[in-house]
């Protein structure tokens, strides 16, 4: 087992995002790797690069993302990714449970201190 | 004055230094082995080789013509080591890897073919007595000459570290590969160090063995009348094995 402790929640709590957060990316967007790796660390959504190469073609295999070769103007051609109609469905029902847990942990957040007590004894 | 050395990295030519060159060499064998198993290792390799190259380009400039050891381990600190990406790989990809317990041949403590190895680290006994128990079978309990190629065509070898772990059992988590690739598991060469007379003794079955695969259809009429008995009673126990050992899954967890 991995230690109980705030980093490893933090990053436990990263990680089950990353998909959604890259798809999301994707989704705005032509972008090829570094593009979103750009964007992921601008955000501090991800410690190091590697892990977004085997999520990409995990994303890939589950047919929810697609790619072209493009030429640049600088070095070798890049891969473009895109959403399929699939991975588009898939990031609708990402989104909206990001929306429900958003709400209800906004909710949580602003509970003022001692209101369930009150609620209790009412 | 320090060596450099030319690679050409994804189409585009760069000169490392030294020390650089083999920084970079370790480190992409170790991603290498770390996605052994991925069945778009490939893919990803090269994608992280264009994002490297993306980065060297960078770091070049008129006055800057070589990479050096500090870009490198820019480089590698940027993307992440081995240790790194499998902490942060997300829970989905974790926990989607096998834990089931594999049966596969042991080229690392093999005579002919790692079959006993093989069987023997499955169960976490010692290869020899299962030799043991194999001579014991066919010489003294009549099992079929056709036992042990039969058992060599069937069970797979462990090719990469991730086969060899799953072969023990433990599950394929990065200090477990790390620790194979320590101990600086063989990839499985063909002909290991064997004595001259080990090797005479075995070629008959080694012969047997590389042609079993272009007999297999045919299968039936290499057998002696003699055999053909012993083999069916032979076929059916190793059914029996099989339904006992090789489909079971092992203990999860751990």
């Amino acid at each position: 087992m991995e230690p109980f402790n705030a980093a490893n929640s933090q990053s436990q709590m990263r990680k089950g995002i990353l998909e959604f957060i890259v798809l999301l990316i994707i989704s705005r967007g032509r972008v090829y790797a570094s593009n979103i790796l750009d964007r992921l660390k601008k955000n501090e959504l991800i410690v190091v690069e590697g892990t977004l190469y085997p999520l990409l073609s995990r994303l890939k295999n589950e047919g929810w993302l697609a790619y072209s070769w493009k030429e640049s103007n600088s070095g070798p051609p890049r891969k473009y990714y895109s959403l399929t109609a699939a991975g588009k469905k898939i990031l609708t029902q990402l989104t909206l449970t990001w929306n429900h847990l958003n709400q209800s942990v906004g909710s949580l957040l602003n509970t003022k201190k001692g209101k369930y007590e009150k609620n209790l004894n009412h | 004055m320090k060596k450099t050395l030319t690679i050409n990295f994804n189409q585009t030519v760069f000169s490392l230094e030294e020390d650089a060159y083999q920084k970079l060499d370790q480190y992409l064998n170790s991603v290498n082995k770390y996605f052994a198993d991925n069945p778009d290792k490939e893919e990803i390799i090269s994608d992280i080789e264009t994002r490297a190259a993306e980065k060297f380009s960078q770091k070049l400039s008129r006055s800057k013509t070589v990479i050096n050891l500090k870009d490198i381990n820019g480089f590698i600190s940027s993307m992440g080591t081995v240790e790194a990406i499998s902490g942060e790989e997300s829970v989905s990809a974790v926990s989607g890897k096998t834990r089931l317990k594999h049966l596969f041949r042991d080229p690392d403590n093999r005579i002919i073919a790692g079959v006993a190895s093989g069987i023997a680290a499955y169960f976490g006994a010692d290869p020899t007595l299962i030799r043991l128990i194999f001579i014991i079978l066919i010489f003294a309990l009549g099992f079929s000459i056709w036992f042990y190629p039969l058992l060599w065509l069937i069970i797979p070898l462990a090719k990469t570290a991730a086969e060899k772990i799953e072969m023990k059992g433990k599950p394929v988590t990065l200090a477990n590969i790390q620790a194979a690739i320590n101990n600086k598991f063989p990839q499985s060469s063909p002909d290991k160090d064997e004595g001259k007379i080990v090797k005479i003794l075995l070629f008959p079955f080694k012969l047997i063995g590389r042609s079993l695969p272009y007999l297999s259809p045919a299968f039936g009429n290499f057998l002696l009348p003699a055999e053909v008995g012993s083999f069916r009673i032979f076929c059916l126990r190793t059914l029996n094995c099989l339904a006992v050992v090789g489909y079971l899954p092992a203990d999860r967890g751990g």
